[in-house]
């Protein structure tokens, strides 16, 4: 049961499949604790992370989306990583005009080696997400 | 005998362009036309309000609570109801007033002491709504105003049961500028503020134009006159998979080793994706002041 | 004892509105000229780019669009510090004469005749009855209001809501092929007009009866040298004798024109700031009895027999519908006039790097129903601060209310309260305004102080609330 007084933020996170996800199977192999409100998603490639998948997430009850892939220029699939980037700018934009403050999305890097920074970056943004406190917005139907 | 059908004309809270057109369209082809007989329309005749009509056209956008109880008087009078225009659609430009607080906008002119009771004055609803959050519709001509082929193909539809059916292409397929093979954005540009080549695709010009979201069926007028293309048709897909769509592929149009890319320039998202259809959105905006 | 007469919708109209007229004992206390529909552009074009106000400001009006588009555009020249070349100019005012003539036919034909030819039929059948009766009328009105269209199209892409035409620019300059087949419809459509005008001219007696002197004051665009609907030297406003109250740049219109808003209707209510009794008229009659000649042949004849008769200046709103005949055939003439002239084709479509040079831009245009005022602030970037726009019909509404009652009272002295009649009075007498009420419906952070108006049953208050500078 949730106790009351206790913000425990709601992160969904999609990674990588040949990155984000391979650091954070590092991270659990190295036995690195990290916050366990992450909600994982794979995904083949971040550009692969439609803004729709982020809209419905934030929709659907999240706090906070955490985008995790290749570093620029080490994409399996050349240059999908550029496209998440562009995509969550226009997306950060596009949320601040709903009300929805652009920091609860995140997008980030770390190679398959990575565990230790994989387990950073999560603590981090799960700080900042929690400093924001609940999303702006209600559950609604999409 | 009298074979006409007959047809009233329903006015919601709009600019009265969808009438007009339709009284275009009238002009254009008024052997069809005269198979219609208008007994309801408080623009053109002062009848009063008819108990059953075979065609009930409603123009405009719910903004009043009276309105509400309008359409839903005029949606059990009549047979076929038909949404006209992109206010009845989709709730149209006034739609993007549902991102200020209404509250908010009546108190910079009415001092909150003061009610507009006293006057029967009807009262405002808080969102602008699309006729289509209250009653089922059985024909939507979108467009503002509605082109008048469509309205010609509604009129044709309705006396001999043609198929009415809108094109599922995007304005993209009636475009007639031209547009190269990669398909690159290299440059974010407002529009006409700053030089453009002529006669090639906006976008690979860097002016956001929504052509390929929208549904066609207005001969891409506004492109033809070399403004580009806001969506008045209404998209293709659910309207907040359409926007989320076009952003998705806006982004990934944008070449990244561009040094000229500045997306600080785009700052009104919404009222450009949303133009016509805010007020049918699914999505929880957070409202203004 | 006092009682309610209320009459709802009032119809053939443009929008929704509703008269309420206050009886006591058989004498007309009040009446309200409701406007019962409710917009809000000045509130939605904030924060919204400069570029893109004239594509949504057309909208606001489905009659009036290009007036409603081209005033935007002005106001944007006027932002961006640009004087647009002659041939820009010449293909605006096309749209914009275009625009006069698909509206005032409208009214004209489709809207207010039909209240003379059928004055006795119950209910009106308007433009209904017209087909039905008058098919050859309604046809040549028709059709010379497709021409207006079919301009409006070539040039602007669509017959409502036309979108050619940017800061210093006209997008779509004309081929040569339209040019002539346009020009060759011009000059047939001059023809057509003045066939038909033949036609009804013996009607236009009956549209003068029963009118009643109603003095006010008038305002419009000046020019010594033209008609003016698109440029102007000055804003003139006269008094009901005819004398100059006062003249103004268009920039000045704050220190002449304030609006206050009333409590039982969602239209504002503009005043004069120099005279006790600050309502006035704009529209066809105010440019009249303002400029009081027409540049062009076709229509100074027709002045000569129906206007210049009456003694300047005229005030009787019956004379609004006679004017617009005049002006139909003067911006036809105008049309003809731009349309053979093939210096309009020489244009070149320069596009340049703008930077918002001025953060006010204000636009003046004669809409086809009165002075039309776009007014919007931005900031650095070119993103829209605060909008203000004054429309045509709103600045009538006051002297509508109040012809509302003096009209009542001839009725009822004459015929006792009888509703039926009433109606048809009123009604008539606010058609002859050819009022647009989604054009009057605005809301705004007004950038002086704001009058709540309200009026009791017996006296009429008036409260200062607050002020608020953008």
């Amino acid at each position: 049961m949730q106790k009351v007084g206790v913000f425990r933020p709601k992160i969904i996170g999609f990674l990588c499949n040949w990155c984000g996800y391979a650091a954070a199977d590092l991270a659990g192999n190295l036995r690195k604790t990290y916050s366990s409100n992450l909600r994982i998603v794979r995904v083949m490639c971040s550009g692969r992370v439609d803004p729709i998948h982020i809209l419905y997430a934030f929709q659907h009850g999240a706090d906070g989306v955490l985008i995790v892939g290749c570093h620029l220029g080490d994409c399996h699939y050349i240059n999908g990583n550029y496209k998440a980037k562009m995509k969550v700018n226009f997306l950060k934009k596009f949320l601040q005009e709903m009300g929805i403050n652009p920091d609860r999305l995140h997008i980030d890097w770390a190679s398959a080696g990575e565990g230790n920074r994989f387990a950073n970056i999560v603590d981090d943004f799960i700080y900042k997400v929690i400093k924001l406190g609940p999303c702006e917005i209600k559950y609604v139907r999409l | 005998m009298n074979t006409k059908l007959t047809l009233a004309i329903f006015p919601l809270i709009g600019c009265s362009g969808c009438e007009n057109a339709l009284l275009d369209a009238w002009r254009v082809n008024d052997d069809l036309f005269n198979n219609f007989e208008i007994i309801y329309s408080p623009l053109l005749a002062d009848f009063e309000e008819p108990d059953h009509v075979d065609v009930g056209i409603v123009t405009g956008n719910v903004r009043f609570h009276e309105d509400i109880n309008k359409l839903l008087r005029w949606h059990k009078k009549s047979k076929v109801l038909v949404a006209l225009g992109s206010c009845a659609c989709y709730g149209g430009i006034p739609g993007l007033l549902n991102l200020q607080n209404i509250q908010s906008v009546i108190n910079d002119i009415y001092s909150p002491k003061i009610s507009l009771d006293n006057y029967d004055m009807p009262k405002l609803i808080e969102n602008v709504k699309s006729i289509a959050e209250f009653v089922n519709i059985d024909i939507a001509i979108p467009g503002c105003p509605p082109p008048k082929n469509l309205i010609i193909k509604l009129f044709e539809h309705l006396l001999k049961g043609e198929p009415l059916i809108l094109p599922d292409k995007s304005v993209c397929n009636e475009c007639p500028l031209n547009t190269s093979e990669d398909k690159v954005i290299r440059n974010i540009k407002r529009f006409s503020l700053e030089p453009i080549t002529p006669n090639k695709c906006f976008l690979e010009e860097g002016v956001l134009c929504l052509g390929p979201i929208t549904r066609t069926g207005c001969d891409a007028r506004c492109i033809k006159v070399n403004t580009p293309c806001r969506g008045c048709m209404g998209y293709l897909y659910n309207i907040d998979e359409a926007v989320v769509k076009f952003l998705s592929s806006v982004s990934s149009m944008i070449d990244e080793k561009s040094r000229n890319i500045d997306i600080d320039k785009i700052k009104d998202l919404t009222g450009l994706l949303y133009r016509f259809t805010l007020a049918s959105s699914k999505l929880n905006f957070i409202k203004r002041g | 004892m006092s009682k309610k007469l209320v009459f709802h919708p009032i119809t053939r109209i443009e929008g929704h509105a509703k008269v309420t007229l206050v009886l006591n004992d058989g004498n007309v206390e009040n009446a309200y000229f409701q406007v019962t529909e409710f917009r809000g552009f000045e509130r939605l074009l904030v924060n919204r780019p400069i570029e893109e106000a004239p594509l949504i400001v057309p909208r606001i009006c489905g009659l009036c669009s290009p007036s409603h588009h081209l005033a935007s555009v002005k106001a944007l020249d006027e932002i961006f510090g640009l004087t647009p070349q002659e041939n820009v100019i010449r293909l605006r005012e096309l749209l914009h004469y275009a625009g006069f003539l698909h509206s005032h036919l409208l009214h004209l034909f489709i809207l207010y005749l039909p209240d003379i030819l059928f004055s006795d039929i119950k209910p009106n059948p308007g433009f209904i009855g017209m087909i039905k009766s008058y098919p050859s009328l309604v046809k040549d009105v028709l059709e010379i209001r497709g021409f207006a269209q079919q301009i409006l199209e070539v040039l602007g892409g669509s017959s409502i809501h036309p979108s050619a035409t940017m800061a210093g620019l006209f997008l779509n300059p004309l081929k040569p092929s339209q040019r002539t087949e346009l020009r060759d419809k011009a000059s047939k459509s001059i023809k057509l007009f003045n066939t038909i005008v033949e036609t009804i001219k013996d009607k236009l007696s009956e549209v003068l009866e029963n009118s009643i002197s109603f003095p006010s004051n008038f305002v419009s665009l000046h020019s010594k040298s033209d008609y003016p609907l698109y440029h102007s030297d000055e804003i003139h406003v006269i008094s009901s004798k005819g004398e100059l109250l006062t003249y103004f740049q268009h920039n000045d219109y704050l220190e002449v024109i304030r609006e206050k808003t009333v409590s039982w209707s969602y239209a504002k209510a503009p005043y004069l700031k120099l005279t006790n009794d600050g309502y006035y008229r704009v529209g066809p009659l105010a440019r009249f009895n303002i400029n009081s000649k027409f540049h062009s042949e076709n229509s100074e004849d027709f002045a000569k027999q129906f206007l210049y008769n009456v003694p300047s200046p005229i005030c009787m709103s019956e004379y609004y519908n006679i004017v617009r005949i005049a002006e139909i055939k003067y911006v036809l003439d105008k049309i003809l006039e731009i349309l053979s002239s093939e210096r309009i084709l020489e244009y070149t479509y320069l596009q340049r790097d703008l930077k918002p040079m001025n953060s006010d831009g204000i636009g003046v245009i004669e809409a086809p129903r009165g002075l039309l005022i776009h007014h919007y602030r931005v900031d650095d970037y070119g993103y829209i601060k605060y909008a203000n726009l004054i429309v045509a019909t709103v600045q009538n509404t006051p002297i509508i209310e109040k012809e509302i009652i003096a009209r009542s009272q001839q009725v009822i002295s004459k015929y006792g309260v009888s509703e039926d009649k009433l109606y048809n009075t009123i009604s008539r007498m606010i058609r002859n305004y050819d009022p647009c009420l989604s054009c009057a419906t605005h809301t705004s952070n007004i950038p002086f102080t704001l009058e709540i108006h309200i009026k009791n049953e017996n006296k009429v208050l008036f409260y200062p609330t607050f002020s608020s500078t953008p």
